[in-house]
């Protein structure tokens, strides 16, 4: 599954334009199971890959936010009404907007569509991360994009990291005798997450900086990343897929 | 090699000085250790060495430093990257690439050395540094220790002539952290390489060190040949004390100069023997009976059975990895356990929680700021109230009672780790658990915050309590000399399964690894802490 970085990320690339441009929701679920394959098939142990899991649990709390934004807000739509939300009677100022009230056919449907379109990128974004790690995906770049790299790396390295923090936080939580609600311990979640995210970032800045990174003139590469054949073919084939599919 | 001419710093909005006045000079090929309390400003000499202060972390500084006849007022720290390398505290936080081999070339590309030239150096630093069974592991597999090479061998990559390490040891077991300062030892003997190092357990370090530069609080340093400095330094390792309580007129740096020096007194010495108290012991409060876990695939424990009472204090001690961490997490429900049975005071822990699960066990993860998300001490102190279900100003009371804060609008990140670690026990203490359980208190923790934590930690278990039974304590920890001061059993873990168990003059004297100095300098007699031989002495002159 060794494949160049940017092949890999083209792949993702082309996919989540096609889902944004056909505004499927059975595309989107349909390239979100695909891509899934390829992570799911790879064996490496690195912590990207194992970051994925995090991103589908991410995926499905976005799913059910969303879900529920869209069925309780709103302006009204038309269809078959499936049951009834209390409603709240806004002022005469808001026009068309509601609260609450009629569910209908045709409101659950197109939040319900909105909902995969919106987690298939996420998963997409996430599959992504998972089979190339952003830091070698940095090596593609070229020297000129030299602070953008920089900023990618260490906004991408807390990614995973984020995802084992909060766990041992969230442990910590339990140690101080607090309940498990989610709103309550959102923010003495967040605080101590942040703060130690950021102290890492700034560690790794420290360390890329001590070493010399972007001092010299000219970089060279100690593991050359070679475009094999394969390479064009995985990408040439994710094109096919697109073009039939726009 | 390097020189510092009259420097001073202090860092914005803070009214102490960090250094003050600070005049030195290390030859090329001298290994210097710098010594001092935490919070000293011991972390920030290092820094400033390479020029991270002021241009990376800022700060004000006075007065000139050369490495190397280059100064680092106006280059910047990537720019002296040829000549110093170095190692931060937490090393897993600075690495750049994913697999070994990688991290250790990044500084050379980052250089633009060419690709045949970059081959050869990598398998070199490959080769120094013993990983080349290990080039294409990925990192976050990898031991502490382990880790703690990689980061070397990326900083030794572009041939430094000067090496910074701040704390390379404090998150190593013994055995590791002896591979990593070999290590050190040999690339400043064959390399000729010039180290300056920062560390709180001198134990382990002291006989490596040419001079000491001992840094006081008020930003004063001092700086000499190694064992002039501790012969009056505050700050010692127990082999020191000894050699004091001993009536030895030359410090000692090895444990074979001392045993040269002190083979009479030695002789003397074997007629009186360590007096054996053990704590008297209360009901069992936590127990596992044939306990396994696994994490994935693995298994972390295998088939552990122990019992604890109140009224005692256990010691867990084995290598990093060895499963002490998923032990002790056992006793709050946050292992899966495979098999067996866990009884904290007689309830399976899994099923409590909130006030239920904090009256029975307080436990201080190895980040005791884990624990801490309040805006500042005064906050924390009253949220653990609340959550406690405790009076008002309870937790407040027993901090106050551990330590003194000149203010208590503090922060919690700007504690110093002592700081910390007194704040976090104030609010698990606030529930009055039964059981107490610290994994890795001395982490970063000086020895004066570590003398403290002994005082606190005997009291609960063995301490005058009308009121209230003592508590069992539960510490897991691979701080051979704490264990040798605090505990009563130890328990020994090593992959997964209990290796040995007793009490801990048994364990600790049969074990060479983990033997605390005084045990190694005074065996085959069993000694443990120098405390215990002056107590035995009584003022006598032997």
């Amino acid at each position: 599954m060794k494949r160049h970085p940017l092949a890999w990320w083209g792949c993702c690339a082309l996919f989540a334009l096609l889902v944004l441009h056909s505004e499927s929701a059975i595309y989107a679920t349909v390239i979100s199971f695909v891509i899934a394959i390829p992570v799911a098939l790879s064996r490496e142990s690195s912590y990207w890959h194992k970051s994925f899991a995090f991103t589908l649990r991410i995926a499905i709390l976005l799913f059910i936010i969303r879900m529920t934004v869209g069925l309780v807000i709103g302006v009204p739509m038309p269809g078959r009404t499936l049951f009834r939300l209390p409603e709240i009677h806004l002022p005469a100022w808001l026009v068309g907007i509601r609260l609450g009230g009629d569910v209908t056919s045709q409101r659950l449907l197109t939040t319900f569509h909105e909902c995969v379109i919106l987690i298939s990128l996420l998963i997409i974004f996430g599959a992504a991360n998972a089979l190339v790690s952003p830091r070698s995906l940095m090596k593609t770049f070229p020297r000129a994009l030299y602070s953008v790299s920089t900023s990618i790396l260490v906004a991408t390295s807390t990614l995973p990291q984020l995802a084992r923090s909060f766990t041992r936080i969230k442990s910590a939580q339990r140690l101080r005798g607090q309940s498990h609600s989610m709103i309550t311990s959102w923010r003495k979640v967040s605080v101590p997450l942040l703060e130690e995210s950021l102290e890492r970032a700034l560690d790794l800045a420290t360390a890329m900086e001590a070493r010399g990174y972007g001092y010299q003139k000219s970089v060279s590469k100690y593991r050359p990343l070679i475009w094999t054949l394969s390479d064009s073919i995985l990408l040439t084939l994710a094109l096919t897929v697109v073009v039939i599919f726009w | 090699m390097i020189t510092f001419r009259n420097v001073s710093l202090i860092y914005p909005n803070s009214l102490t000085t960090v250094l003050d006045g600070l005049s030195l000079e290390v030859n090329e090929g001298e290994m210097v250790l710098v010594i001092g309390h935490t919070g000293a400003g011991k972390s920030s000499l290092i820094k400033l060495v390479n020029g991270l202060i002021p241009h990376h972390t800022g700060g004000i500084l006075s007065g000139e430093i050369e490495v190397a006849g280059r100064s680092t007022r106006t280059l910047k720290p990537g720019q002296l990257s040829d000549v110093v390398g170095i190692v931060g505290q937490n090393p897993m936080n600075g690495f750049v690439a994913d697999i070994v081999e990688d991290e250790i070339a990044f500084g050379l590309e980052a250089h633009g050395v060419a690709a045949d030239v970059m081959r050869k150096r990598v398998e070199e630093v490959l080769d120094l540094l013993s990983l080349t069974e290990l080039r294409d592991r990925s990192i976050t597999s990898l031991s502490g220790g382990e880790q703690q090479r990689v980061a070397i061998g990326a900083a030794l990559v572009l041939n430094p002539k000067v090496l910074l390490l701040d704390e390379p040891t404090s998150a190593l077991d013994p055995i590791a952290a002896e591979e990593v300062l070999a290590i050190i030892y040999r690339l400043v003997h064959d390399l000729g390489l010039t180290v300056i190092i920062a560390e709180h357990r001198l134990e382990r370090v002291i006989q490596f060190a040419d001079r000491i530069l001992l840094i006081h609080e008020d930003g004063s340093a001092e700086i000499g040949d190694t064992a002039t400095m501790l012969a009056t330094s505050p700050i010692a390792p127990p082999l020191v004390n000894l050699a004091k309580v001993l009536g030895q007129e030359k410090i000692s740096l090895t444990i074979r100069e001392l045993r040269r020096n002190t083979e009479k007194l030695r002789d003397a010495l074997s007629r009186i023997h360590p007096k054996n108290s053990p704590p008297t012991v209360g009901t069992e409060i936590f127990t596992l009976k044939n306990v396994s876990a696994s994490y994935e695939t693995t298994s972390i424990l295998r088939n552990v059975s122990l019992a604890i009472h109140s009224g005692e204090v256990v010691a867990l001690m084995g290598r990093n990895g060895a499963g002490k961490s998923t032990l002790l997490k056992c006793a709050v429900g946050l292992t899966p356990i495979t098999n067996g049975q866990v009884r904290v005071c007689n309830r399976d822990p899994r099923e409590l929680a909130g006030k239920e699960l904090i009256s029975r066990v307080g436990y201080i993860p190895q980040e005791p700021s884990d624990l801490l998300y309040n805006q500042s001490v005064a906050e924390e102190c009253r949220q653990a109230d609340i959550d406690n279900n405790v009076d008002a100003g309870t937790t407040l009371n027993i901090f106050t009672s551990l330590m003194t804060l000149p203010s208590l609008s503090i922060h919690p990140r700007d504690l110093s780790e002592g700081q910390r670690l007194g704040l976090a026990l104030s609010i698990v203490l606030a529930a009055q658990p039964q059981l107490l359980i610290l994994d890795e208190p001395t982490r970063g923790l000086d020895y004066e915050a570590k003398r403290e934590l002994i005082r606190i930690v005997r009291n609960l278990a063995h301490g005058e309590k009308s009121h209230q039974t003592h508590c069992g304590i539960f510490i897991a920890s691979h701080d051979v000399e704490l264990v040798a001061e605090i505990a009563d059993r130890v328990i020994f873990l090593a992959d997964g399964e209990i290796l040995s168990h007793g009490s801990t003059r048994e364990v600790l004297t049969s074990s060479p690894a983990f033997a605390p100095q005084v045990t190694k300098a005074l065996s085959p007699q069993h000694w443990l802490t120098v405390g215990e031989v002056e107590a035995a002495l009584g003022g006598e002159n032997v």
